[in-house]
């Protein structure tokens, strides 16, 4: 009797652990999607070689009726911000950016990118946007407001846990000897770093760049328009 | 009383659950690989062997201080100390290279990293690890030699010294890197991302990587070092200072 219950004691034991670790396991599973700050490199860009492509997704619950903002921020090598721009995605939707036209060919000093880093922050869209008229409020904002139009304050929160977006992009390495070519491709990196890194350092940064290239670029990616999502 | 026993008896097995998942948890997490970490590994092969050129690509995605008052903390400035082995876990070439936040630093695999053994001539297989510190010296004063394997960054004047001899050979990890690395294969390029991992005391305390990679240098004479790249290096961007 007293084997019989002991028995039974460790096998409830036993139940309940696993029960606790699949739940410890799947909180963690969930958290690896909650860092909105992301990061990758490209190389080889405008060098006329296959063209690398950086695509999106917004991994929240489709059907849910709030779209994000993937502000994307391009530096090149040497830390510089060149471009930066946002785009609102949909859950579940996808963006597809050509690396050559849409992010590193206007750069702020005018001279296209051919390597350098990508960073990705997901954010909320401007709660302001279509509620008030005024075409200079945007839905998305890299700059986080800090762009001096009217009535465009701060908005963007970072999104609550849970909530990243999911960013692959091709690696044109092109370097074979015998003049082939070799592409590869990464899921952007999660950094980790902390909020602040958006609102006091990569927003007003990209402000500045966008407003100080004059003649030579407009530090702008997707200039001509965000890509329409993947049908 | 018998109610009792049971409260406690499913209590404690409550607790041992809690006990137990959190062990299975700690390990498994210990054993994971996460993207970022202060110690980052990967392989190379085929390096100088002629099929092609591979590449490591590094970037420090945390942003810098600007409120900071060392210029290096405003850069968000890490130092890549970089450690390259034989496929015999020989040490064969180390070396510190500067890099700013967000900035890629790129090093070619043959003729930077698997290029200058110790032992004499190339490197043709083998692994990597890299240390994300804090620059932890300063330029040589004028007129004295900088050492080939300690990088530096002329805008904030500080350098990466892999041996850390300043510290005691003691390297500080410091968070955090991130990179990639190629390897050339058979009749193609594949690319996979640095293995991040926490670095063993071991390895980073004196007799770690720091003063394996003195020993290196000093008896190597002018071999065993690998070399930075020297556009990122004290590269001054017009646009930045511009801005700012």
């Amino acid at each position: 009797m007293l084997r019989n219950g002991a028995i039974k004691a460790a096998l409830g034991v036993l139940a309940s652990a696993g029960l606790v670790f699949g739940a410890v396991s799947l909180a963690a599973a969930n958290s690896t999607a909650t860092d909105p700050f992301a990061v990758n490199y490209f190389t080889n860009a405008q060098t006329g070689g296959p063209v690398d492509t950086l695509r999106i997704v917004d991994p929240d619950t489709y059907g849910s009726p709030v779209d994000a903002c993937a502000n994307i921020y391009v530096f090149d090598a040497a830390e510089e911000m060149e471009e930066c721009c946002a785009c609102p995605i949909t859950p579940a939707g996808r963006l597809d950016f050509n690396v050559n036209t849409l992010l590193t060919s206007a750069p702020v000093t005018g001279v296209p990118l051919s390597t350098g880093t990508i960073k990705i922050v997901k954010t909320n869209t401007n709660p302001l946007y279509g509620v008030l008229v005024n075409p200079l409020i945007k839905q998305c904002d890299p700059t986080n407001g800090t762009n001096g139009f009217p009535g465009n304050v701060a908005f963007h929160a970072l999104t609550t846990p849970g909530s990243s977006l999911f960013s692959w992009i091709t690696h044109d390495l092109n370097r074979f000897a015998t003049g082939g070519t070799a592409v590869a491709e990464q899921v952007f990196e999660s950094t980790g770093e902390p909020a602040s890194d958006y609102t006091t350092v990569l927003a007003p940064e990209c402000y500045v760049t966008q407003n100080s290239g004059g003649s030579y670029g407009t530090g702008v990616c997707a200039a001509a328009g965000c890509p329409v999502e993947v049908p | 009383m018998l109610l009792g026993k049971r409260v406690l008896s499913t209590s404690t097995a409550i607790l041992l659950a809690v006990v137990i998942a959190t062990f299975a948890w700690s390990g498994m997490a210990a054993a994971e690989s996460e993207e970022y970490g202060t110690e980052l590994q990967n392989y190379f092969s085929n390096a100088n062997a002629g099929a092609g050129t591979a590449y490591i690509n590094i970037t420090a995605p945390l942003e810098g201080a600007p409120t900071a008052t060392a210029p290096y903390a405003r850069e968000g400035e890490l130092c890549a100390m970089i450690y390259v082995f034989n496929t015999e876990q020989s040490l064969q070439a180390c070396c510190g290279c500067p890099l700013t936040a967000d900035g890629l630093l790129t090093l070619n695999i043959s003729t930077q990293v698997a290029v200058n053994a110790v032992t004499g001539g190339l490197i043709h297989d083998g692994s990597v690890r890299i240390i994300s510190s804090l620059p932890n010296s300063t330029p040589a004063p004028y007129g004295d030699t900088q050492p080939a394997y300690a990088g530096c960054d002329s805008n904030t004047s500080v350098c990466c010294d892999p041996t850390a001899a300043a510290e005691g050979f003691a390297l500080a990890p410091t968070p955090e890197l991130i990179a990639w690395g190629d390897h050339i294969q058979t009749t193609q390029i594949t690319e996979t991302i640095f293995q991040a991992d926490v670095p063993g005391t071991g390895e980073i305390t004196d007799p770690g990587l720091g003063l394996a990679c003195a020993d290196v240098v000093r008896l190597g004479s002018l071999q065993g070092t690998c070399i930075c790249p020297a556009a990122q290096v004290g590269y001054t961007a017009t646009a930045k200072h511009k801005k700012r």
